[in-house]
């Protein structure tokens, strides 16, 4: 049956696309309070990774692993924010995107010179080891596991977007910074907590993915080209760019699997090249990339 | 009149540049690194024309260097034409792929301008990965270098005198009167094109002439290490040019080639580490030598936030210290006199 392989794959695409979603939005809510494409974000779901590798050797765990690493990874991104952007605030965004990525080079080094080069596996969870039944299709636990954590991730933080008087704060301070300074929002609080949450959401795939890539230290700037794809692909800052995106590229290299064999990756990255020529400025973008 | 004297001092700077790098006693090894830094530093110049010049951060340059090291050998074996025949193809093969990818970009600019030279470049490491039959795949091609090219003290001579002919067009480009739309570009787009230039086909022109140039530095480059892997097209080695580019200052024409020269020695000296056994702080000498990418990373920072000048800027600003302080203490001594 041709369809069931289909569906098959379109189900392993959305889990992978899961996994980009993660990453993706945690950089595009950065984008959209700090205008800086935060090059540091691969070394942030990497370092998710190590400390899910590092939490489950040390407390048996994958659930502590999955709460735990994030929190670790969040302080570690307001340092790296305090450091690369906040200290260049009053410089050219694309200066700040430099010095993220000199950040970024320094992290992995730094990962390497601690950890090694060697990949880590990591054991899943043994709740997931199996797979669930749909009717005639047998998916992975696991991943309808990663796809509902992003369903959720999508959903909590839309929540939080429009329900919440933080959410209002958040939003208020990326739409229009001065004006939120002066009805007295705390806009600096507003973004180290928006930074803290986008590298939280980091690790948060970090840790997912794990168990599916083993750990790595290249897992950093391999997922940083997808990410970048996907948030600028989508628009900058826009969610539902960022999902939209997120399950093209994934659907695009799963799916096209079928399509054209081993070259489904090139597919995917051409998808999305395609995607800037026909929207210079991605899906729900704004015309100015300044 | 006055240029004559000048243009002689430097024809003469050449020659005992060349004649050094050619003394046999010097050493292979030796030669062979500042080979590497000359070629990489006609990578950087060309590179520093979008950067530099037109304001625009390419992640892509990469994909012109690595299409240049691999039409190479590839030209090599479909037509066995002359070495610099050769070059010259490579160098055109590299400048119409740059040439189509302006084309593509046309309409983006900054962060947007970034990721799409990023992703367009990504495709083209992607397809050398998987075309195993057309480029080896992940094992690479083995680059020959003709018989008389193969002692690397001829080969650096080439290699200057080529890097040397494509730096004068380089500058005469820049200072043409296309260069100085280009820098009006950077400096507001809108005001140029209102005054009545084609700003999307001057962008594309020095998009197209950085890459085109880029090629013929990665030409050059896979002889000389008689190798090329998909590793000089990954993004990485785009975010290389960038380091070399802003360390050595993108204000000065030849900034990027101190950038260049730096960005080897550094690699060089502190991968030589790892032969070493002393430590510091507790931590084997021998283990940062394999870690040399972190010095290149707190380099590159620290300039960008404290210099983004670069190393030229960081010479502008003594430079005009100095001349400060100079004024001040001829002042002091006017001041003392009359006193």
């Amino acid at each position: 049956m041709i369809w069931t392989a289909v569906i098959n794959q379109f189900f392993l695409g959305l889990s992978t696309a899961a996994i980009y979603l993660l990453v993706s939005l945690g950089l595009t809510m950065i984008f959209g309070m700090m205008n800086v494409l935060n090059f540091t974000h691969g070394v942030l779901y990497a370092l998710g990774a190590y400390g899910a590798f590092l939490l489950i050797k040390l407390t048996g765990s994958f659930w502590v692993a999955l709460a735990l690493a994030p929190l670790l990874v969040a302080t570690v991104g307001v340092l790296i924010e305090r450091i690369s952007i906040h200290s260049l605030s009053d410089r050219a965004h694309l200066i700040q995107f430099l010095a993220t990525y000199g950040m970024a080079l320094i992290v992995e080094q730094v990962i390497r010179l601690v950890a090694g080069n060697d990949a880590y596996p990591v054991d899943l969870p043994p709740v997931f080891a199996g797979t669930i039944t749909f009717g005639a299709f047998e998916l992975p636990t696991y991943r309808v596991f990663i796809i509902a954590a992003a369903a959720v991730a999508c959903l909590g933080l839309a929540a939080l977007l429009t329900r919440t008087r933080i959410g209002a704060l958040i939003r208020a301070t990326s739409e229009d910074p001065e004006m939120a300074a002066v009805l007295r929002t705390d806009t600096r609080r507003v973004s180290v907590l928006v930074f803290a949450g986008g590298s939280a959401l980091a690790a948060v795939g970090g840790v997912l993915a794990a168990p599916v890539f083993s750990v790595h230290p290249s897992m950093g700037e391999e997922v940083i080209t997808v990410a970048f794809l996907i948030v600028t692909a989508g628009g900058l800052g826009s969610l539902r760019g960022t999902i939209l995106a997120s399950i093209i590229m994934g659907e695009a290299s799963s799916l096209g699997l079928l399509a054209v064999g081993e070259y489904s990756d090139v597919l995917a990255i051409s998808a999305m090249a395609a995607i800037f020529v026909i929207w210079p400025a991605g899906i729900f973008g704004r015309r100015d990339g300044r | 009149m006055k240029a004559w004297p000048r243009a002689a001092a430097y024809a003469l700077g050449w020659l005992l540049l060349a004649g050094a790098l050619s003394w046999a006693p010097f050493g292979g090894y030796a030669t062979t690194l500042l080979t590497e830094a000359i070629i990489l530093s006609l990578w950087a110049v060309s590179y520093n024309l979008v950067y530099g010049y037109m304001g625009e951060i390419s992640f892509g340059h990469a994909a012109f260097f690595g299409i240049g090291a691999y039409a190479q050998p590839l030209l090599t074996d479909a037509f066995h034409l002359p070495f610099g025949l050769n070059l010259l193809l490579a160098m055109g093969v590299a400048g119409a792929g740059a040439g189509a990818m302006s084309l593509i970009i046309r309409r983006t600019r900054g962060v947007y301008y970034a990721v799409l030279t990023f992703a367009l470049a990504e495709v083209i490491f992607m397809v050398a990965i998987k075309w195993t039959d057309f480029t080896g795949g992940d094992n690479g091609l083995a680059v020959g270098r003709a018989a008389w090219l193969e002692r690397p003290e001829t080969y650096v001579l080439v290699v200057l005198s080529v890097v040397t002919m494509a730096m004068l067009a380089l500058r005469r480009i820049v200072d043409s009167p296309a260069g100085r739309v280009v820098q009006a570009i950077r400096q507001n787009e809108q005001r140029a094109r209102q005054i009545g230039y084609n700003t999307t086909a001057y962008r594309a022109l020095a998009f197209t002439i950085s890459g085109t140039f880029s090629g013929l530095a990665g030409a050059l480059y896979s002889p000389l290490i008689h190798f090329v892997s998909p590793d000089v097209l990954f993004w990485t080695s785009s975010g290389q040019v960038i380091i070399m580019t802003i360390i050595g200052g993108s204000a000065a024409f030849f900034g990027p080639v101190l950038g260049a020269l730096v960005f080897v020695v550094l690699r060089d000296t502190i991968s030589s580490w790892s032969a070493s056994s002393a430590t510091i702080a507790g931590i084997a000498l021998s283990r940062l030598g394999e870690h040399w990418p972190l010095f290149m990373g707190v380099v590159f920072f620290l300039i960008v936030v404290f210099e983004p000048g670069g190393l030229v800027g960081i010479y502008r600003r003594l430079r005009s210290w100095s001349s400060r302080v100079g004024k001040k203490s001829l002042a002091d001594a006017i001041a003392a006199e009359k006193a």
